[in-house]
């Protein structure tokens, strides 16, 4: 079942603007508030869409605007109709298990978005040119990245040496005393919404970098904030990311009781024993700005948290602006050295 | 007592800017003071006699000579207080803080130096390791307090270390002879040119290196983040002492009781300079 929101003004599709809670009309300027929005009349749903034979893992679904067909991978939830660009979900990958409990709406609009990867492009010294083009910018969409939220209870006990060292002067000699301390602590905490993203398309490191998330900003999820994104569904469920977001709360843990061990010169953890209890998985949809560019046969990706707008990537260095800072800091350091004569 | 001590201090600035003028205007000057007796050590007549030699070697060297005694160095190590006198002095044998060899003697810490400066583009002609043999000479006769003896010891071995040919690198002495020269005798310009283009490339890769790894945003999250209201909750906890361990070590005084050699090198105001020091 394939859904897209019409304007009840003039009928044309609505996208979700970024900071307001409104889904608004492009071509008549109407907003309104996505809890306002009435799925029955506004909704247009292609029943007849029926999911067409799956091919090399694609799937076929007629859109609702304009009939024409729209073929996505298993994970897209949320996409464009190519053919007359109405946004367009998928809403059975958005029901039952698949749906979102909540999820943090776009704050950061695309102009906003192409403004800031346009800076940090310019930020990077060795970046070359063509990299922050117009067309390159143009390239940068929003996507909802499927995440799962993790509460975990964790006991800690650690044993730890330490020492600390005293000096002393007597006559014309100086003692070094190290005291040697057995450190033992047993601690219990709460670790609440760690976050691990389910997308086996996205780059784990990078959605890692780009927390923390605004979890203040969190909605109940409503698919016409989905409305002008594209969205994914979990590739992965609960249990198969736990053993990833429990080795970081294992050092998360670690880390927080190691702070409380203070006063010494050196401190050395030594056995360790965390036991986790997961209390809670919550399937939610993060906002990110996403922009792959192929730059000499390899790929470079750059995102920003849609909501706080924390920017994530690595530039590619172009040969020759290194090349150029190389000759130009060298010719200075090396002028500098002849007028000061060292 | 004090009053003679602030009267000699000014005598022997006046005394100093004297000689700088003379040095100035003129170069080497054979007739300038070359022993500084501030300490009383020397007879009239042995001062006579080293001026002679100092002036006879200064000639045969191509250096100044100098020998200067002194019961205070104002608080400061003997090697500075020796690079102060020299460059103040403005002596030198082909121009102001140029080419000079100097013994100093102060009689209040019982030490003694052997200083030598060049002009800043002058490789030095003695090496580190030559000027602690020449203490190594001279601080016997002051242990047995024949400071005139130990004076004509220090000129009469210049001319066996003074190398017609020029060392570069003075602390470069190694035991076998094995350093660094030029091929004439006479003062050369240096020719730093291709250190200084290899360290300013190697500045250069480091930063170009620092700009290709910034290139990469950088995680920032810790656990305090994700922590229910920042809480820890710490149930048991025990800090044992176990034991101590000490280790001692003799804390080297610069009370010129002898035995071993420290130095200092200074550069700057078109000149520079190594010396050597010890005990007697």
């Amino acid at each position: 079942m394939v859904v897209n929101y019409k304007c009840p003004s003039c009928g044309a599709p609505m996208t979700y603007d970024e900071g307001t809670d409104t889904l608004r009309c492009e071509y008549c300027g109407t907003e309104q508030k996505v809890s306002e929005v009435n799925d029955e009349e506004q909704a247009t749903v292609e029943e007849t869409a029926q999911e067409e034979p799956e091919y090399m893992s694609f799937h076929g679904y007629k859109c609702p605007n304009c009939g024409a067909e729209i073929v996505t991978d298993d994970n897209t939830a949320a996409t464009f109709c190519s053919f007359c660009g109405s946004p367009t979900l998928i809403e059975d990958r958005l029901s039952g298990v698949q749906k979102p409990r909540r999820l943090i709406p776009f704050k950061i609009g695309k102009d906003q978005a192409q403004e800031q990867f346009k800076k940090w492009t310019r930020k990077g010294l060795l970046t070359p040119r063509v990299f922050s083009s117009q067309a390159v910018v143009e390239k940068i969409t929003g996507i909802y990245v499927p995440f799962w939220l993790y509460n975990y209870d964790a006991d800690i006990a650690l044993d730890a040496r330490a020492t600390r060292v005293r000096h002393e002067r007597r006559g014309d000699w100086e003692y070094t005393h190290t005291d040697h301390f057995l450190i033992y602590r047993h601690a219990f905490t709460k670790f609440d919404d760690v976050p691990a993203d389910a997308s086996e398309k996205m780059n784990d490191e990078m959605m890692d970098t780009l927390e923390p998330f605004d979890y203040g900003q969190m909605r109940e999820f409503d698919m016409p904030y989905l409305s002008g994104y594209y969205a994914e569904k979990y590739s992965y469920d609960a249990s198969q990311m736990a053993p990833r977001v429990e080795k970081r709360v294992r050092k998360y843990g670690v880390d927080a009781t190691m702070e409380t061990i203070h006063g010494y010169t050196s401190v050395t953890p030594m056995r360790r024993n965390i036991q986790l209890r997961r209390t809670k998985a919550e399937y939610v949809l993060m906002p990110v700005w996403h922009l792959n560019y192929t730059w000499k046969g390899k790929m470079y990706s750059f995102m920003i948290n849609g909501e706080s707008g924390k920017q994530v990537g690595k530039l590619p260095t172009s040969g020759v602006k290194a090349a150029i800072w190389w000759v130009g800091i060298t010719a200075a350091c090396f002028l500098l050295f002849t007028v000061l004569g060292v | 007592m004090e009053r003679r001590i602030k009267q000699g201090g000014r005598g022997l600035l006046l005394a100093l800017c004297v000689i700088c003028m003379v040095g100035l205007l003129c170069g080497f000057d054979e007739s300038a003071q070359k022993i500084f007796d501030n300490a009383n050590l020397f007879t009239d007549q042995e001062e006579e006699r080293l001026t002679e030699l100092a002036v006879d070697m200064a000639e045969q060297i191509s250096m100044d000579v100098l020998i200067c005694t002194t019961n205070t160095t104002n608080g400061l190590s003997i090697d500075d207080y020796a690079h102060e006198f020299y460059q103040n002095g403005g002596f030198g044998y082909d121009g102001r803080g140029g080419a000079g060899v100097m013994l100093v003697i102060d009689m209040g810490s019982r030490r003694l130096s052997v200083y030598e400066s060049q002009l800043e583009d002058v490789h030095f002609r003695f090496l580190d390791a030559e000027l602690d043999v020449m203490i190594d000479a001279v601080s016997p006769y002051l242990t047995d307090q024949d400071y005139y003896g130990g004076a004509v010891e220090f000129i009469d071995m210049l001319p066996t270390y003074s190398d017609e040919e020029q060392v570069s690198d003075p602390g470069a002495y190694d035991g076998t002879g094995d350093t660094q020269y030029t091929v004439d005798g006479k003062p050369i310009k240096e020719t730093r040119w291709p250190l200084r283009l290899l360290i300013a490339a190697v500045i250069a890769s480091i930063a170009v290196i620092i700009m290709h790894f910034s290139q990469k945003s950088k995680k920032v999250t810790n656990p305090h983040v994700y922590m229910r209201d920042n809480r820890l909750d710490l149930r048991e906890h025990s800090d044992i002492y176990t034991h101590t361990t000490t280790v001692k070590r003799k804390i080297e005084t610069d009370n010129g009781s002898g035995g071993g050699h420290s130095g200092g090198s200074h550069s700057g105001g078109g000149s520079h300079s190594h010396s050597r020091s010890g005990g007697f």
